[in-house]
């Protein structure tokens, strides 16, 4: 019998899924395997949200299974590593890309090129070698193979650098597979977004002189003044173009949406590469008389390998190259979903998972630690923690306010209070009780939130709207 | 006033030249340069019939000026060098194929590649610096700089090495340039006319696995008895196509009539390279995941330049490489055209100018 998301593995896991091809994303409960003896486990901080992550969860490309949770642009810290693990630590800043499996043993993966294996295992969406579905990183942890950890520079900054995992090796695979890193040469970029404006940070990089192409003229002051692009061309303006014909030594073409390739290949000079790493669904027209005359060629190219996504951020840190991003709450994901489908976002979005954030810290400390019954049990080894306003000098009357504790119930302990969320008026109505009986986490007797508590550490965040009365 | 073709040179000449765009060819008299000193003239006695020839005699490209004498696989014997000749002398055999001038300053002419020469100069239909046009190889005489002359080994005939001045450069450029040369390579070749057939040849002559590609199953046993490819596969048949997916490291595209390149992108391994040598007059379509997903190329490929067209006719002389043609009289031509444009030729036409062609 097939389990579900939540049973199929040990460790519990939180994350945000789309379930129909509507591509609408909502709170999705799953879970993770064990660590095992090569595995790092991963507490996510940020995840970048790629335009991949769009297609797949409106299913544009035919191939999506739901429920699907997205996200391959995932950085964070180690929390647990298998026995065989060397190359990280506990509390490392690592990140996953696009891959978290492949055979090892193919050609490509003896060359270091696991992104071209036949078997290669997506971070998402993708079949597991035990027979699971992947999930993304749009979710609280991640479970991977050290083979495809990578380590996050340290003056790396996490959030812009977490888009790089993507984007960056999407761009800087080819530019050095097609040999496009001469300095003094002339890159084109055809499309300013995730991809296109990490490419100019990365053409500048190498020293190319770098033209951006687009059909937004409003993109050009970005272009040149922040991005550091040499010249800026508005492809639908035909004098413009036509002054670019048999410019360029290269171009990398991130455009998804279809388009001619006739007006790109002419602006190449002779035995120019039109390297193309957009994924448009339907295919593009290609005439064959500026290929065979100018002897230029079409390539693509498909992320990276691992060594080579790790060799992209040590180069991106040591030229300070990170993506710009907007930051935003994981609830804000459908409308982030909706405004890439317009192309409206400089450059990538990436959604916390981590609810602190917007909250203010107040840490708290042993004057608000009280002593609970029942009195049968050492003092030591009883204790509560009560926040009121007389407690710690706060008012705790209004507002909205977050607790977040670890708890550990071991078997066999039951009726025991979690946390007590006291209503406005008197110290005894209650807005929140969860107790643990028999194992399951309950609100009064209701029924359970989540079963099989027994032995785990387990965290638990409440959010109380005071003025709402709600958590 | 401008002279007629018969008066704007000093030595008279005669050929075949198609008037107009039925490209029906018929008897011309026109004339040809004295020789220059660094010319090289020559009694031409074959040309080869390029499919080129068939779309510029009908204006297919819109670049063709009338009257054109067409022919660019132009083989015979030198019978006068100017004073700076170096390479060449009276009674050596001699050939000239596409291109005729360059501007020798630029980065191409520099690298050999004359042939990418924003101001190459066509042997046939072009205006030359002189300000005439260029006349081809369907003609008694033939006059070219020392440059784009190329000598044909002694023990390749005549007649059936012309084809390779076109054809057998057209293919042996890009097999070279894109690395498919590697013994134990895998090269798949789609077509079996004029281009494809030569390169059969020249990929075998490299040591390397060919699969020939084709839509017609009544050429499997000549390509396979005949010209010696490994495989041949029906691009009809989709089990076929299927089972051989994924194991070319490189094609050679002949085919000038729109195609679909999915399933030829298909039969690539990952970062195998499609190289399109046919030109098909309108865009093909080009579906991007395939060449993403496995790092692959499609390019294209333009004749070649002359020191790579000498090193490919020694090669050819080498291994005994020469196209498979039917030899025709002057007369036949526009039966050979209209034949051509139904393919039905194995595998080139070539003219049988020196005996065949009679003045008025």
């Amino acid at each position: 019998m097939v389990k579900s998301p939540e049973e199929e593995h040990p460790q519990k896991a939180f994350g945000w899924a789309a379930r129909d091809p509507s591509g609408t994303l909502s709170p999705f409960h799953f879970s993770r395997r064990e660590n095992g003896d090569e595995d790092v486990t991963v507490k996510i901080l940020y995840c970048g949200v790629c335009h991949s992550d769009l297609h797949s969860v409106k299913n544009e490309w035919g191939i999506t299974r739901y429920p699907i949770v997205p996200g391959h642009e995932i950085v964070g810290i180690v929390i647990q590593l298998g026995n065989n693990v060397k190359k990280f630590k506990m509390g490392d800043r690592v990140g996953v890309g696009v891959l978290v499996g492949s055979c090892k043993t193919c050609e490509t993966c003896q060359q270091d090129l696991e992104n071209y294996c036949p078997s290669m295992i997506f971070t998402y969406n993708s079949t597991s070698q035990d027979g699971t579905r992947t999930y993304g990183g749009y979710s609280d942890i991640v479970v991977v193979d050290q083979r495809y950890v990578l380590r996050i520079p340290d003056n790396m900054p996490l959030d812009a650098g977490a888009p790089l995992l993507c984007a960056g090796i999407t761009v800087y695979s080819p530019m050095k597979y097609y040999g496009m890193t001469e300095p003094g040469k002339h890159l084109g970029v055809a499309g300013l977004g995730g991809l296109g404006h990490v490419a100019v940070k990365l053409g500048k990089a190498f020293g190319l002189k770098v033209t951006v192409i687009s059909t937004s003229p409003n993109k050009e002051d970005e272009a040149i003044n922040k991005l550091g692009a040499d010249c800026f061309l508005v492809s639908t303006n035909p004098e413009k173009v036509q002054a670019a014909l048999g410019t360029m030594d290269y171009i990398i073409d991130t455009v998804s949406a279809i388009h001619s390739l006739g007006p790109l290949l002419a602006m190449l000079k002779l035995n120019g590469k039109l390297i193309t790493v957009g994924l448009p669904d339907k295919p593009l027209e290609l005439p064959i008389f500026p290929l065979v005359m100018g002897r230029k060629l079409i390539g693509g190219s498909d992320i990276g390998g691992i060594k080579e996504t790790q060799e992209m951020l040590d180069f991106c840190a040591k030229h300070n190259i990170t993506a710009d991003i907007e930051l935003i709450q994981m609830d804000y994901i459908n409308t982030a979903m909706k405004r890439l489908s317009k192309s409206d976002v400089k450059y990538r979005a990436w959604g916390p998972i981590d609810p602190t954030e917007g909250f203010i810290y107040l840490p708290p400390n042993r004057s608000y630690y009280h002593i609970q019954k029942p009195y049968n049990v050492p003092e030591d080894r009883l204790y509560s923690f009560i926040w009121s306003s007389q407690a710690v000098g706060y008012n705790y009357s209004s507002g909205v306010w977050q607790f977040e504790g670890y708890a550990y119930v071991p078997y066999g302990t039951t009726g025991v209070c979690i946390t007590q969320v006291f209503g406005p008026s008197t110290p005894h109505a209650t807005t929140l009780m969860l107790r643990v009986y028999n194992g399951s986490l309950m609100y009064y007797m209701g029924p359970a939130l989540v079963p099989d508590m027994y032995n785990e550490w387990f965290r638990l965040n409440v959010i109380h709207d005071v003025d709402a009365g709600k958590v | 006033m401008a002279k007629s073709a018969e008066q704007e040179h000093p030595t008279k000449a005669f050929g075949w030249a198609a008037t107009d765009t039925s490209g029906v060819l018929s008897p011309f008299k026109f004339s040809r340069r004295e020789t220059g000193e660094k010319d090289v003239r020559f009694k031409v006695l074959y040309c080869g019939i390029c499919h080129s020839d068939l779309h510029m005699a009908k204006n297919d490209w819109g670049t063709s000026t009338y009257p054109i004498v067409p022919g660019h696989e132009i083989v015979g014997i030198v019978t006068e060098v100017g004073s700076k000749v170096g390479k060449f002398k009276v009674g050596d055999r001699v050939g000239v194929e596409c291109m005729v001038g360059a501007c020798h300053s630029c980065d191409s002419c520099d690298n050999d590649l004359e042939n990418y020469c924003p101001k190459m100069v066509f042997t046939y239909s072009a205006p030359y610096h002189d300000g005439t046009t260029t006349y081809g190889g369907y003609s008694d005489v033939m006059v070219a700089e020392e440059r784009y002359v190329v000598r044909i080994p002694d023990n390749l005939p005549l007649d059936a090495g012309a084809p390779l001045l076109c054809a057998g450069i057209t293919v042996y450029s890009p097999l070279q340039h894109f690395g498919l040369t590697k013994p134990g390579m895998h090269i798949g070749v789609v077509g079996l006319g004029g281009l494809g057939h030569v390169a059969v040849k020249f990929a075998k002559g490299f040591g390397v696995k060919v699969t020939v590609i084709s839509t017609s199953p009544s050429k499997k046993k000549e390509a396979i008895e005949h010209l010696g490819a490994d495989y041949f596969l029906v691009s009809r048949d989709p089990d076929q196509m299927q089972a051989a997916m994924g194991t070319m490291d490189g094609i050679i595209d002949t085919v000038s009539a729109v195609h679909p390149l999915l399933p030829l992108i298909g039969l690539l391994k990952s970062q195998g390279k499609l190289v399109m040598v046919g030109a098909p007059n309108r865009p093909l379509e080009l579906p991007v995941f395939p060449l993403i997903m496995g790092r692959k190329v499609v390019a294209g490929s333009c004749i070649g330049g002359m020191k790579e067209t000498q090193e490919m006719i020694d090669f050819a002389g080498k291994h005994n490489i020469t196209a498979d043609v039917e030899v025709i009289p002057m007369d036949y031509v526009n039966t050979a055209m209209e034949r051509l444009e139904k393919a039905d030729v194995r595998y080139r036409f070539v003219i049988d100018i020196g005996n065949t062609l009679k003045s008025a």
